[in-house]
């Protein structure tokens, strides 16, 4: 059972970061689904790859949790594409989660690099 | 359940599961779109291009599912869903992932499906023979009891009327009877019937809770010596057939045996006791003081509380106790209690069902190991797509839960084959059974056997099942993403290897069965009687009326009918004869040689059969040394001549002639002269000899002269074209005398084996289907393992290898897997033959050749299934194989 939580514990970890590397992503502006996908491969130097596919059932529940917004529109080579934008929950969840993070990394770099 | 969620949907202002799957198709379709213009630009042609994009994006179904689940609301953003609604999901989702690997799953649900169908139709059989209930009450309490005595390895004789005597008043019993199954001659409107009946003590019925439909039972004062019977109970189809059901048919007289006798009662319905009965007639009650003749067939109804066991201590102790009281006629014997059905199956029935309840049970593992070999092989693959689930919110339980439904909705369509399966093999199987043993046995495809099917189906699915889903769920599950599951290939290869190892030692086990029921079958068939079977006609005649009390009247009766058969035009000769060869036993005798060293006390047990002139000719048989009976010693009972077979003769004069020599019979004390010497004749059905069966000795007819006797015709064409003018011809001696139980030597030889032959197919089937799983599996693990081991094959094959030594390697993998199942299976063959060696007609014990057989099968046929990988490995283009991980 003992392992049973810990990899819940890991899971859950791996997606709230999958989340708010998103809602980063969107804080510049509202963007398809291709387009984060293809921003979160440039600025992580590809380390970041999962399966393309699975970042749609992410944007979906952060959808129904109301911290985004989805718009049918057109898209730079004029196709109809889905566009996410951040709503005013979505900002402040970014905020806290953001918060909550830059705690966590400074905490496990100060542990990593005791300087 | 659409139109519902649509209709909640518009209400709601949800969008309804059609709006949002099309909605989710579009966006990833424009993202694979998108996806393959940038492939492009990097320059790949379009196709890679495509494939690419489709193989970065992951599964689509997965994100549509996902989509549907999370946007209708369905299911919310954590698992929360009801279970009923999960496990449709997961039923749903189980039956599309099933869809998608249509070979795999076609192979998997094949598989079980002839698991579960042939686990089916045997319970089929053993439920309609050993468990279903009796049609009457206390059924399950009802035992035969009967007497034998091992040192003379006799089975089944009868016990005494004193023995029953004590057994009734010994408390184990709330009653006890006795009954025989004979048959009797009625006068039809037409022609003159045989018809089954038995004779029931006056008790019996009441004890089994029949009542009649029409009329009553006997009374203890109808009980009646044979052939002085007045009273007579009636079967349903008795009374429609011949009184076309007339109500006012009580006190109406029968025609049996040419006596008129009383008809008191109608039974019910599909009413046939114990076997096939028509008419029942009050059994005399016997003398409780009469300890000499063991013909009683006894019949006792437990007392309440009191099972089989304790019943056969009680037995035991009588036996004991009366052996006492009477030294001469009782030493030696024990008294047993059989339950009531065995006493008609035969006691080896019970033990050969089970035996092939097991072999279906190891051919049903065989089936779940392939399953689970398959299941594991997708295991990289699944897991992957769980690593990602798991990333989106899936929990672990939940996940192992789809996996279990998945197997389960797998199991339950090869449940739905393999009912499929048990109603051929079952149509099939009632198809070949020559006579149903007894009409309470009822084989049939019900409602128990339905559900024992689903009840398997879930069983299996649950075993194959557990396996898969440990793995696909197991502790590799957020170890990494892409890539998840390449690591631990070695691991999951071990666990599919045990798994071929034992499905290969289960076949040779199974094959080992196969070989030994089917080669009993042949022996049974091929065995020799001691006589030419062929052409040769039988039937039987039991003389009724009181015209043939007088010996001499039944002499003259089947002197007349032997001259008029044998003057037919087709027949070569024909004669009767007191047991026909292979089917009736004889009766026993015990006699001592005149002058010989055996005391009375210790006679020789042997088979007395009388016959009519012209029997051995009829029968084929050549003289060892000696002649027939002559005219006069056919028809005279006083001249005291026998012909004995060659054991008996080398058994009492090992090194001289029996001819001339003489025996004294004890029980008469008469002394007979040995007039000739044939060879051995199989008396009883093969398979079910015993010590005395195999010394013969033949009399004339006078001296014993049966009222029953068997005819047998030999002609000089088609046996079956004589049936016709042989009826004629008893009809033409006395027409009030019925033929019965016409049939071909042939037939009946093929009506006996009836048994060994129903076990070789089914045991030859057995075996087949063993070699074809564990071969199929070998394959499996073997094309899997190659398929795994491509970058590995490549970097030889790049490093100088030549194809010659990678396909000897994977060849050698398989063979190995294959002998170490074989090694592993024979030892298991060892203990299964020694089990059957007591039960099967012909096996003694596992013979080298039959191993060797089985095991060169296995290998070959594995060598052969690991042949086809290991060309598609030596076929590995390096360049290709190192780019492909």
């Amino acid at each position: 059972m003992k392992k049973t939580k810990d990899n819940a514990d890991r899971g859950d970890l791996l997606r709230g970061a999958l989340e708010m590397l998103v809602l980063r992503t969107l804080d510049e502006g509202a963007m398809h689904g291709f387009g984060i996908t293809e921003a979160l491969r440039d600025r992580s130097d590809t380390v970041l790859t999962v399966d393309e596919g699975s970042m749609y059932p992410a944007l979906y529940r952060m959808q129904r949790r109301g911290w985004i917004a989805a718009e049918w529109g057109r898209s730079e080579n004029n196709r109809r594409a889905k566009f996410y934008s951040l709503t005013d929950d979505g900002r402040q969840h970014l905020e806290t989660a953001t918060e909550r993070w830059s705690r966590f990394s400074r905490a496990v770099a100060r542990v990593m690099d005791p300087a | 359940m659409n139109w519902l969620r649509r209709l909640f949907g518009r209400i709601t202002g949800t969008p309804s599961h059609d709006v949002i799957d099309r909605e989710v198709q579009e966006e990833i379709r424009f993202h694979l779109d998108m996806r393959t213009t940038a492939n492009i630009a990097t320059g790949m042609d379009e196709n890679d291009a495509r494939r690419a994009a489709r193989r970065e994006f992951g599964d689509a179904d997965l994100v549509v599912r996902a989509g549907r689940e999370i946007l209708s609301g369905a299911a919310p953003a954590r698992d929360g869903s009801s279970f009923v609604e999960t496990l449709f999901q997961d039923m749903r989702y189980g039956l599309r992932m099933l869809r998608r690997y249509p070979v795999a799953t076609a192979v998997a649900i094949l598989s079980l499906g002839i698991g579960i169908g042939a686990s089916t139709a045997n319970f089929s059989i053993v439920y309609g023979m050993l468990h279903r209930p009796l049609p009457f009450e206390g059924g399950d309490r009802l035992v035969f009891i009967d007497a034998w005595n091992p040192d003379r390895g006799d089975g089944d004789a009868g016990v005494t009327w004193a023995d029953l005597e004590r057994v009734g008043a010994s408390g184990a019993f709330e009653y006890v009877g006795a009954f025989d199954e004979r048959s009797v001659t009625v006068a039809g409107q037409d022609f003159p019937e045989r018809v089954p009946t038995a004779s029931v003590t006056p008790g019996l019925f009441r004890a089994l809770g029949v009542e009649p439909q029409l009329g009553r039972l006997f009374e203890p004062e109808h009980g009646t010596e044979y052939g002085l019977e007045d009273v007579v109970l009636i079967s349903d189809g008795v009374w429609q057939r011949m009184f076309g059901g007339n109500p006012d048919i009580l006190g109406e007289a029968l025609l049996i045996n040419d006596r008129e006798v009383s008809i008191i009662g109608v039974m019910p319905d599909g009413f046939r006791f114990p076997t096939a009965q028509q008419l029942w007639l009050p059994h005399a009650p016997g003398d409780p003081s009469d300890h000499q003749r063991r013909y009683v067939r006894a019949v006792g109804k437990l007392a309440p509380g009191v099972d089989l066991a304790t019943a056969q201590r009680q037995l035991s102790t009588l036996a004991t106790e009366v052996a006492e009281i009477w030294p001469d006629t009782h030493d030696g014997w024990t008294m047993r209690g059989m339950w009531f059905r065995y006493g008609f199956l035969g006691e080896n029935t019970q033990q050969l069902l089970y035996m092939m309840f097991a072999a279906v049970g190891l051919v049903l593992l065989l089936a779940c190991a392939n399953v689970a070999n398959l299941q594991l092989s997708r295991a990289p693959e699944r897991q992957r797509e769980f690593v990602v689930r798991a990333a989106l919110g899936g929990s672990r339980l939940r996940l192992f839960r789809q996996v279990l439904t998945e197997s389960i909705v797998l199991g339950l369509a090869g449940g739905l084959v393999g009912v499929g399966v048990a109603y051929i093999w079952v149509e099939a199987l009632l198809g070949t059974i020559p006579l149903v043993p007894a009409y309470w046995v009822d084989i049939a495809l019900d409602g128990s056997a339905l559900m024992y099917a689903v009840g398997i189906a879930v069983g299996t699915a649950l075993l194959f099942g557990i396996l898969p889903a440990l793995r696909v769920t197991g502790n590799e599950m957020s170890s990494g993403l892409r890539d998840a599951g390449r690591g631990t290939v070695a691991g999951r290869r071990s666990v599919r290897s045990a798994l071929v190892v034992a499905q290969v030692a289960l076949a040779v086990v199974l094959l080992v069965g196969a070989t030994l029921m089917v080669r009993s079958f042949l022996d049974v068939q091929s065995a020799d009687p001691g006589f030419d079977h062929r052409r040769l006609l039988s039937l039987r005649v039991g003389l009724s009326g009181d015209q043939y009390d007088d010996a001499q009247a039944r002499a003259t009766y089947f002197e007349q009918l032997r001259q008029r058969l044998t003057a037919l035009p087709g027949v070569e000769a024909a004669a009767a004869t007191g047991a026909i060869p292979a089917d009736d036993g004889g009766a026993d005798i015990a006699l001592v040689p005149v002058g010989g060293q055996l005391s009375d006390d210790e006679p020789l047990y042997a088979t007395a059969v009388p016959s009519t002139a012209g029997f051995f000719d009829t029968i084929g048989v050549n003289f060892v040394e000696g002649r027939d009976f002559n005219t006069v010693e056919s028809s005279d009972g006083d001249r005291k001549v026998v012909i004995v077979g060659t054991s008996l003769a080398q058994r009492l004069w090992p090194s001289r002639s029996a001819v001339g020599e003489q025996v004294r019979f004890v029980a008469t004390g008469s002394e007979y002269e040995i007039i000739g010497v044939v060879p051995d004749l199989q008396y009883e059905e093969f398979g079910e000899d015993t010590l005395s069966a195999r010394l013969q000795v033949h009399f004339p007819y006078p001296p014993i002269a049966w009222r029953s006797m068997a005819l047998l015709v030999r002609g000089r064409g088609a046996p079956a074209e004589l049936v016709d003018s042989v009826r004629t011809a008893v009809a033409a001696v006395d027409s009030s005398q019925a033929p019965y139980d016409i049939l071909t030597m042939t037939e009946r030889r093929a009506f006996n084996a009836w048994g060994e032959r129903a076990m070789g197919q089914s045991f030859g089937m057995f075996g087949g289907l063993a070699l074809v799983l564990a071969v199929f599996g070998v394959y499996a693990v073997i094309a899997h393992s190659v398929a795994q081991r491509t970058r590995e094959m490549g970097v030889r094959l790049a490093l100088g290898a030549t194809p010659r030594d990678v396909v000897r390697d994977v060849v050698t993998s398989g063979a190995k897997l294959t002998l170490a199942g074989v090694v592993i299976g024979t030892g298991l063959a060892v203990v299964v033959t020694r089990l059957l060696a007591g039960l099967v007609y012909g096996v003694s014990a596992l013979e080298p050749i039959v191993l060797m057989g089985v095991t060169g099968l296995l290998v070959g046929a594995a060598i052969l299934a690991s042949l086809l990988p290991a060309r598609r490995a030596a076929r590995v283009d390096p360049t290709e194989a190192l780019r492909a991980d």
